[in-house]
Order: C-alpha cells, then structure tokens, then sequence
C-alpha cells in the first residue's frame, strides 16, 4: 500500500515536472512566436487585405475591389512584362555566376599555397561591407564619365572611349548584376570550402590508384559529396537575388528605360513614390506567391532526387 | 546639542520636502510645455546649423513650447513622409521643397491651408515677402507653407578658365551660341555641356518642365486637367537637348546617368565647361569642398528668353522661384498653434538675414525688407542689385506643382531617354509621354 502511494505522488510529481516543463518550453519560444506574428504574420496578412482594396494616397477614400488590382497588373501594366524578364535574367546571371565564381575560388583555396589564410580573409571582404557601400563604391567605378574602369581600360588600349556602363540599355543590367556576384560569391566560397574540407580524403586516394584524373576527382567525387551544399547554396542566393533592392537601386536607380528595374524596385515605386498602395500590395503578394512555390518545389524535388 | 536621531530626521524632512517640490515643479512644468517634433528635409551645412540655431533661441524665448527639429535625407523625403503618413507617425511640422506641396497639400491632406487657419498673420506674410514666393507655396488657392529661401532656377554654370583657353569672354547668349560654345569646348576630356537626363530620381523630369516652359510650352493647361506638352515648342525643346546629344556630341557618353549631383561632380573636377545647376550650385560646391579658385561664373536666368524657338501661346518664362525650406503644419498635430508660432519665429527677418550670404551663399532669401538690406547689399550683391532694380524676379513664375509628379515622370523621363538615344522621335516620345500622363491624371481627377 505505502509502495503503491508512493508511487501515484512520484508519477504525479513527475506529471507536474512535465507539465512544468511544458509550459517552461511555451514560455521559451513565446517572443520567437510573438516576434514572427507581428513581424512577418501580420504584415503579410495585411498586404493581403490591402491588395484587395485600392488604396491610392492621393485619394482620401478607397474601397474593396476584389481581384481587380491583380488582373490589372496582368494584363494593363506596361511595365511589368520588362521588369519581370529583368528579374528572371537578374536571378539566372546572379546564381550561376557567384555559385560558378564561388566553387572555383573555394577549390582554389583548397589547395595548399602561400599566404592561404590572408587569402580566405581578403576573400571575405564583400561580405563584410554594407551592401550600400558597396553600391555606391561600384557605381563610382563604373561611371561613364570619370569612372576609374573606363580608365583602366583605356590605357590598356581595350576601349576606344569611355563606357557608359549605367546608363546603356545594353550594359546597365549587366553591370548591376556583376556587383550582385561580387556581393554574394563569399558567402559561396565559405559554404563550400567547408563542404570540400569535409570530403574524407580516402575517396581521392583510392580514385587515384584507380587512375582517375584531376578532372573525373572534380566530377565523380567532389561534385557529387557537395551536392546538398550546392543544392541549399543556389537556393539562397536565388532568394537574395529575388529581393535585392539596394544595389540596382543605387547603381542606376532602375534605368534607363526600366532595364535595371527588377520586381522589389518596381514594388517600391509603385508604393512609395506613386502612392498606390494596394497595387504595391498585390505585387508584393505575387512575388511571395512565386517564391514560396519556386522554394517548396526545389526542396521537394532535392528530397526526391536524394532519395532515389 | 541637537541629538543626532533629530538631526537625521529633520534633514531627511527638508530633503523630502524640496523633492515633492521639485518633483511637482517638473511636473507642472511638463503639463504646461508642449513638444512639437519637426522634419527638416535637406539643406547645406549651414542651413542645418542655422536651423538649429534659430530652433535654440525659439526654446529659449517659449519656455512652453520646445521644438525638437531633426535634419533629414533629402533623398528619402517621400518615403519618410508616405509611410509616416500610413502609419500615423507624422511629426507637427515639415520643412521641405514647394514641389511636395501639391501633394502633401490639397491631395493626401498632410498640410493644412495656413491662410484658412492663420488668416490675419498670412495677410501679413504677403505683405512682407515678394509675391513669386507665396505664389510657389500656394495651390489651390490656399498657402500651404512659409518659405525661408527660394532656389532660383535654372542657372548655367560656366567654367571662367575653360571657355577663356576656348576665346570667349562670357557665357553664351543664346541656346544655339551655347551649341557651338559646346563642340568647341569638348576636348581633352573636357564635356562643353551637360544637363540632367537619369531617370528615377526627380532631377530630369524638374529640368525638362523647366525647360519647356522656358521654350515657350507648358506642362499642364490653365485649369489643370489636361496635360498639353506635346506642341510645337515642346517637339522644339526636345530635339534640341537631342541635338546637343547626337548632333553636336558636347555631353558626357552617360548622358543618361546626368543628374545634378553629378554635374556639380564634373564641373568641380572641371571636366564639365558649362552645365544646368541652380542658385544652389555656389553652396553646394562650398559643402562638397570645391577649391576655393575654382574658376566659375553663374548665369542667370539662362537659357535666355526669346531666342531660336518659335513662339507659341505661352509665353517663355526667363525662369523659376521654388520655395526651400518651407515650412508646413500637419494636419495631424495637436498644436497646431504652438507649431505656427515656430513658424513665424523660423520667418523672422532676424532669421532669414542668414540666406543674404550671412552665412548662407548660394540661395535668394525671402522678405522684402531683407532684400534691400544693408547686410544683403554688402553681403549678396548678386541678389540685392538686381532685385532692387526689380530684374531678379521679373517674369518668373513659381515653380509648377503638378500632383502625381514622380508617376507621369516615371512614363516621361523613359520616353525622353529613349528619344535621347534615337529610338524614337521627339515627337514620338511627347506624344507617348502625353497619353501615359494624361491617363494617370484622369485616374487622380476620377
């Protein structure tokens, strides 16, 4: 009898740890929760009802419109058709350059030479700095009209007269999105100078007694061990390059002629400086739509990939 | 011998007894004082200092009232103010550019009219101050804002030393004179001209306005319902900057990323002979650090008037009064009356003295009385003489505010830039740029 009350008070003391435990745990992650509610629940849930309206600021009232601000900007805007082929082209240059420019320096800094540690630091330095600094300094070195590039470029006989890299409909893009690889390449070198270092090095050493070249080593061993690294590399940096505002902004301001304007420049326009408020909101919304189904496919098809 | 217990006790008695005093003091005082928090959008080094200066002294002399006034990014002027305004933030008093007004004014309701809230202290002002520098305040018929300084716009810079090394004594006199002053010019990595042509940011679609109005066209009719620049004159301004571009060949290669910055850039590096800027540029260059002989001459008004375009209906404007530093009341602010006393201390003649070139050089201040004073003639004879022979204003209108601007420049300044590179004609691009506007006022009046 005492063994068996003693028992019911250790279950019942534990269930009350348990419980405590419990609610200790809710408390925990309780400003995490508060935090994503107000800063990112709420926010989208507003931009969803603002959509649905046609807040103009320049007028005083505004009323439900449904879908209205959708099929306009599908079928009447001038604009849009230009700024969304900008921004694919901004995200297919940016991925393949800085994942392209960011595996061949992380394979470099693999191998052992000289000065290897102040190289990886050197390296590093992009991603240090504001990404407006950054912006503005580039922007300097591409002017058209005292920039230090066209100058280079000069005396080394390679133009014939300055470039003006901003404000031609042939480079503008071009210039910006270099800036964007510049700006991101680090951030892939790092990833993968630590997903190389973890490769276990017998695979290359039995590969070589095989005989396998440098070449097959890159292709059957180091690709393939990085493949989830490279997998979760392309889809961060397509995400940023989704959302970059602050480099073609700075840089060309989105022209000329729209052709650096990308979709969060457009967003911004819309809202900000021509006031339209529930316009901006539905293509804030679109574009949120288009990256949530791009993310949840691309982890779906890894998980698929990976599988088989 | 007061025992040591009593002599405790009645020290702590006076000490309480001076804190519920000083306590209740403070706290009558902050019951009494009111707080006003003030926006001041750009601005040179020292127009900040000034600012905050006057915004002392005004604390000072209103033991009821401080002012808490905070320099702002031009830049971001509306942004701050748009999402401040949906987020029900605003301060009680702005100080930007005229050309917000039409927008923070009458459209969306930030300001509120001073002549209806104020009648008798505006009366007043329009005694005190030149009529081009209320004009460039009021729309609609009401005053939104007081004026501290005007810009007097546009002017051409002109480089003393470069156009001398070329065989010419003085700036050009007419707009096909400043052609052929520019292919001569343009050497040696030297550009003869530059105007502002970078979309996005306000400069380019400012400048053509001015530009037009200046050639004898206009952006909107008399009523304000119909956008109309798409006229012979219009047609003729155009394809003269096009000709300056693809004819003469005088301006920079990235004509097309030309705002006011950075033709101020150029021709301080003087790489730029001759270029747009305003009164502001001799201020401006003061604050970017311009040596001090930097040899430049400002023209003003230029481009001269009546020269080389046809005439049309309108007449040709010789130039622009936009009010600065003009100051507005939210409509939102809870003092409203505390914030206009501020005002009218910012506009004292004692205050706008400092635009005589007293410390501030490069603008035109307001108030009559300062204009012809003693301080302005020795100080700022290039604003005092030909105000008092009645030529510094003569003609000019205030600058146009135009609700919806940044959007209808948005279509504009695409279709001029694509006129700028012969993608299409002048004409094209106005008649272009004519429908996409007219559809965006059309929405506004809908």
């Amino acid at each position: 009898m005492i063994v068996r009350a003693k028992c019911k008070t250790l279950v019942r003391e534990e269930n009350i740890v348990i419980r405590h435990e419990k609610i200790l745990g809710y408390l925990y992650v309780l400003p995490v929760v508060v935090l994503v509610c107000t800063l990112i629940i709420y926010p989208i849930l507003h931009s969803m009802r603002l959509s649905f309206l046609n807040v103009y600021l320049l007028k005083k009232t505004s009323s439900f419109v449904g879908l209205d601000q959708y099929k306009e900007l599908l079928t009447k805007d001038p604009y849009l058709p230009l700024v969304a082929n900008n921004t694919l082209w901004w995200i297919i240059i940016a991925t393949v350059g800085s994942i392209g420019i960011g595996f061949l320096l992380a394979l470099f800094l693999n191998v052992k030479v000289k000065f290897q540690n102040l190289l990886r630091i050197l390296i590093f330095i992009p991603w240090i700095a504001p990404e407006v600094v950054i912006a503005g300094i580039w922007k300097y070195i591409f002017d058209g009209s005292s920039g230090i590039l066209n100058e280079v470029l000069l005396r080394l006989g390679l133009i014939d007269a300055y470039v003006p890299w901003l404000s031609s409909i042939k480079t503008v893009l071009f210039a910006d999105v270099f800036v964007q690889i510049w700006r991101n390449y680090t951030f892939v070198t790092i990833l993968f100078l630590a997903g190389l270092q973890a490769i276990p090095k017998e695979l290359y050493e039995s590969a070589e007694i095989d005989g396998a070249t440098k070449f097959q080593l890159l292709i059957y061993i180091t690709i393939p061990q990085l493949r989830t690294m490279i997998a979760f590399a392309t889809l961060i940096i397509v995400l940023w390059s989704f959302n970059t505002f602050a480099i073609p902004f700075i840089m060309s301001a989105g022209g000329p002629l729209y052709r650096s304007t990308i979709i969060p420049i457009y967003i911004y326009n819309i809202g900000i400086q021509f006031f339209k408020i529930s316009k901006a909101a539905a293509l804030s919304n679109m574009l949120f739509v288009f990256i949530f189904i791009f993310s949840i496919t691309y982890v779906f098809s890894l998980k698929v990939t990976k599988e088989e | 011998m007061i025992k040591k217990g009593i002599k405790v006790r009645g020290l702590s008695f006076i000490i309480s007894l001076l804190l519920v005093g000083w306590i209740g003091s403070t706290s009558l005082l902050a019951q009494q004082q009111v707080t006003l928090r003030c926006w001041q959008f750009g601005g040179l080094f020292t127009e900040v200092e000034h600012y905050k200066k006057m915004t002392d002294e005004f604390n000072k002399a209103h033991p009821n009232i401080k002012v808490k006034i905070t320099n702002e990014d031009y830049s971001l002027r509306r942004p701050k103010v748009t999402t401040a305004f949906a987020a029900g933030t605003l301060p009680d008093l702005i100080s930007s550019d005229s050309s917000e007004i039409a927008e923070n004014g009458p459209q969306m309701g930030i300001y509120i009219p001073l002549d209806l809230e104020f009648p008798e202290d505006v009366a007043e002002f329009r005694a005190r101050f030149p009529e081009p520098v209320l004009d460039s305040c009021t729309i609609e018929g009401h005053l939104w804002a007081i004026a501290t300084y005007v810009d007097l716009d546009p002017v051409l810079s002109w480089n003393v030393k470069l156009l001398k090394e070329a065989g010419y004594d003085g700036p050009p006199a007419t707009w096909s004179e400043l052609a052929e002053y520019a292919v001569k010019l343009t050497k040696n990595g030297v550009y003869g001209f530059a105007f502002p042509a970078r979309a996005g940011v306000g400069d380019m679609g400012l400048y053509f306005r001015e530009f037009l109005m200046m050639a004898g066209g206009r952006w909107l009719n008399e009523e304000g319902t119909k956008i109309i620049f798409n006229h012979e004159n219009g047609v003729a301004a155009l394809q003269w900057l096009y000709d300056l571009v693809n004819k003469y060949k005088v301006t920079p290669p990235d004509i097309l990323d030309i705002d006011f910055m950075k033709i101020q850039t150029l021709f301080i590096q003087e790489r730029l002979a001759m270029g747009i800027t305003g009164l502001w540029f001799a201020g401006v260059a003061k604050d970017m650090g311009a040596p001090a002989d930097l040899p430049y001459q400002l023209t003003v008004p230029f481009p001269p008037v009546g020269t080389d375009f046809p005439k049309g209906e309108f007449r040709q404007i010789p130039g622009f009064v936009g009010a600065s530093g003009a100051f507005a009341i939210v409509s939102t602010s809870e003092h409203k009356k505390e914030a206009w006393e501020y005002i009218k201390w910012m506009a004292r003649d004692d205050s706008l003295i400092a635009w005589a070139n007293y410390p501030i050089v490069g603008r035109s201040p307001v108030s009559k009385k300062v204009l012809l004073s003693e301080i302005c003639k020795e100080n700022a004879p290039y604003i005092y003489k030909p105000y008092e022979e009645g030529t510094l204003l003569k003609g000019r209108m205030a600058l146009p505010m135009i609700p919806a601007v940044s959007e209808m420049d948005a279509v504009f300044e695409s279709l001029e830039q694509e006129a700028l590179l012969g993608m299409i004609t002048p004409k094209e691009a106005l008649d272009k740029a004519q429908t996409g506007c007219q559809k965006i006022l059309d929405e506004l009046k809908e």
